[in-house]
């Protein structure tokens, strides 16, 4: 019975702290600045910080430049929130995971995301 | 001939028109047979004509040429005024005798050997030649008269005879035999004088056009001499006129003195012989007074040559050189001029020629030349007067100098019809004025080294040297006043620069402050607008080595932009607003793509 219990609190636990889009691939930064059509249709997960709000569209949403960290270099990326996401107050500084799509502009476009 | 001495009407230079006639020159006891002189407008007046001697031109070079030739002192002009004297000494009243008159006319030959004399002796000698054969035709037409009025004594005794005898022998008493023997005897004594009578008419017609033939004769071969006299003496040839005068008492013995030139053969005188040889009609009226003229004229230019000499020592040469003027003008060919020595006339040859150097420079307007002169002969002679040439000359001056002024003010304000007028203007007054040159020079340098101005723009603007018009934009701007398309793309060149020199100082300032960043946006922000500036490549290569990344990055971002990769380019602009967060270029960057990513 303790050992059911311990498990199902480790399970919890790791449920809790564990990275919902860990089966995505994560977003190389430098591939990312070197070619970004090249990668137009592939999904991606991104992490980091939300450093800048560059402007607002009602029909496209929002775009942001999101801060990633990455081999101790600080990668800065523009980040398209679209208008279905429009009741999330998303501000900078704050940290969020995201799943991201390079659209057909090249732009990383949020499919789904979460604050991490 | 002397040409001048025989046209004394000829039109004086238009530039010196003939003063007024003098006063005294016509009032004068002698009228105007006389040449006078009138000194205040140099004018000789001569058989009621007029000329101004100094501004005769061909009476200048002619005077000029007398001061230098030698005297005529050698032995040929002595054996001439030797033989001169003898012919008149022979004649004169108190010698005058067949003998010494044919003396007299034996030397008229050899006298008109000598080649000044230009054969006029010979001239004279024929003359008294035909007056000799007109004689000799008098002398027989007297024979021949005598012969008739004898012959016509003889008919008209022969006449009387034939009437007396005709009555002779008893008439008959019976009264009607009577009447029919005098019928009879009438008839014969007709018959006897009728041929008598016929030619008695025949001789005295004879007698009578012999008369008429005889005095026609003598008047012809008088009024012949006396146009020789005329001539002689319209020529200024007064030694001449006073032998040939003399000559003519001795032919013509009767006392008649009567000069029937102006009455007689004057009326014929065509226009052609009296332009050459003046009016005969305005000669004195007797060869006394022809005579009288002449002595006067010898002595007037006596005198003259005697005055010019006094003038010479006192070193007044103008004076000098206008009384010798006036006297060659008078006399040129009597011996007090010819005999005048060649040292002496030479003292005022220089004066004179200066003289005549100032009329033609102030003919022709040129007062520098005039101006010059004046003070050669103020220096040279002390009579000169200068008051009327300076005069001349800087009312000339002064006049063009107005006219150059405005010239000027026109070329600064660009009015081309002004400039030209008042530079022909100040031309016409004063054509040889040095400042003239100078100011025409200057506005056509002017004109040159503003088409050279613009000729420079267009080339250094074609080859996009605008840091080259900026460096010389004052000549450029003056330039490119006058042309407003010109002026607005010098405008544009300037603006460039003006940019590119501002970014490159707050570049240096930014250096200074250690943001090699901020330098090399603001070299690249005014590179863009000038990107062929030499200073701002420079700058711009070296503080792209001092901020490399940053550079890399922006340079990365309009790489992609330029290439549509709207994505990539945002995420380089970003990373350059990382690296540098007071970029502009960065901002302006992320602000374009942001708007164009938005753009619905």
């Amino acid at each position: 019975m303790a050992l059911i219990v311990l498990a199902g609190a480790g399970a919890f636990v790791l449920q809790k702290d564990g990275n919902p889009y860990r089966t995505v691939e994560v977003l190389k930064p430098s591939d990312y600045l070197e070619n970004a059509n090249s990668l137009r249709g592939n999904t991606y997960q991104v992490e980091g910080v939300i450093s800048s709000s560059l402007g607002s569209s009602p029909e496209k949403g929002r775009l942001f430049g999101l801060k990633i960290n990455q081999a101790d270099k600080d990668w800065p990326l523009p980040i398209l929130v679209p208008r279905d996401y429009r009741e999330l107050n998303l501000q900078k500084g704050q940290r969020y995971r995201l799943k991201v799509e390079v659209n057909d502009d090249g732009l990383l476009e949020v499919e789904e995301m979460s604050k991490s | 001939m002397a040409a001048w001495a025989q046209s004394p009407d000829a039109a004086p230079p238009a530039a010196s028109p003939a003063p007024a006639a003098p006063p005294a020159a016509q009032k004068g006891f002698l009228g105007s047979d006389v040449p006078a002189f009138d000194p205040g407008s140099e004018g000789m007046t001569w058989d009621g004509k007029i000329w101004n001697i100094q501004d005769q031109r061909v009476f200048r070079a002619r005077f000029e040429k007398y001061l230098n030739a030698e005297e005529e002192s050698g032995a040929e002009a002595k054996k001439y005024r030797d033989q001169f004297k003898e012919m008149l000494d022979l004649l004169s009243p108190a010698k005058m005798s067949k003998e010494n008159f044919r003396k007299a006319w034996a030397i008229l030959p050899s006298a008109s050997s000598y080649e000044p004399d230009a054969e006029l002796c010979n001239s004279l000698d024929d003359a008294i030649f035909g007056v000799l054969l007109a004689q000799q035709e008098v002398t027989r037409i007297d024979d021949q008269n005598r012969s008739l009025v004898r012959r016509k004594d003889t008919l008209e005794w022969n006449s009387r005879f034939a009437a007396d005898s005709s009555l002779l022998g008893p008439a008959p008493k019976n009264p009607a035999a009577a009447e029919q023997w005098n019928r009879e005897q009438n008839l014969k004594r007709d018959m006897k004088m009728q041929p008598l009578l016929t030619e008695l008419g025949e001789v005295n017609a004879s007698i009578a056009g012999n008369r008429v033939k005889k005095e026609a004769l003598r008047l012809q071969a008088k009024i012949e001499f006396q146009v020789l006299i005329a001539q002689l003496f319209l020529q200024r040839r007064f030694e001449h006129v006073l032998l040939a005068n003399r000559f003519y008492r001795a032919l013509f013995g009767d006392g008649d003195n009567q000069l029937r030139v102006a009455d007689d053969y004057a009326a014929n005188q065509s226009a052609k012989n009296k332009e050459s040889f003046g009016d005969l009609a305005k000669l004195p009226k007797t060869l006394g007074q022809l005579d009288a003229l002449a002595n006067e004229a010898i002595r007037d230019v006596r005198e003259g040559v005697e005055s010019f000499s006094f003038l010479l020592e006192k070193s007044e040469l103008k004076s000098a050189a206008e009384r010798l003027s006036e006297a060659f003008a008078v006399g040129e060919y009597l011996p007090e001029i010819r005999l005048l020595i060649r040292a002496k006339k030479r003292s005022v040859l220089e004066f004179t020629r200066k003289s005549n150097q100032l009329l033609s420079a102030l003919e022709v307007k040129d007062y520098e030349r005039a101006s010059t002169l004046v003070k050669e002969l103020e220096t040279t002679s002390q009579d000169f007067d200068s008051a009327k040439p300076l005069a001349a000359v800087e009312t000339a001056r002064t006049v063009s100098a107005l006219h150059l002024a405005k010239a000027r003010a026109a070329a600064t304000s660009g009015d081309r019809a002004t400039l030209e007028t008042e530079l022909r203007a100040a031309t016409e007054i004063w054509p040889r004025n040095p400042a003239l040159a100078e100011v025409s020079g200057a506005i056509f340098n002017q004109a040159d080294v503003q088409q050279q101005a613009l000729n420079d723009f267009e080339r250094l603007h074609a080859q996009k040297n605008y840091r080259q018009i900026f460096e010389d934009k004052v000549r450029f701007i003056a330039a490119t006043a006058l042309h407003p398309e010109k002026q607005e793309k010098l405008k544009q060149v300037l603006d460039q620069v003006q940019l590119a020199e501002a970014a490159l100082l707050r570049a240096a300032e930014l250096a200074k402050r250690g943001d090699a960043a901020g330098a090399w946006e603001s070299v690249e922000r005014g590179f863009s607008g000038y990107p062929d500036d030499p200073k701002l490549n420079q700058a711009r290569a070296e503080f792209t080595t001092q901020a490399a990344e940053f550079v890399r990055s922006v340079r990365t971002a309009q790489e992609m932009e330029r290439k549509q990769q709207l994505g990539s380019s945002l995420a380089w602009y970003l990373r350059a607003q990382q690296d540098y967060p007071n970029s502009e270029i960065a901002q302006d960057g992320v602000a374009r793509l942001a708007s164009l990513i938005l753009k619905p």
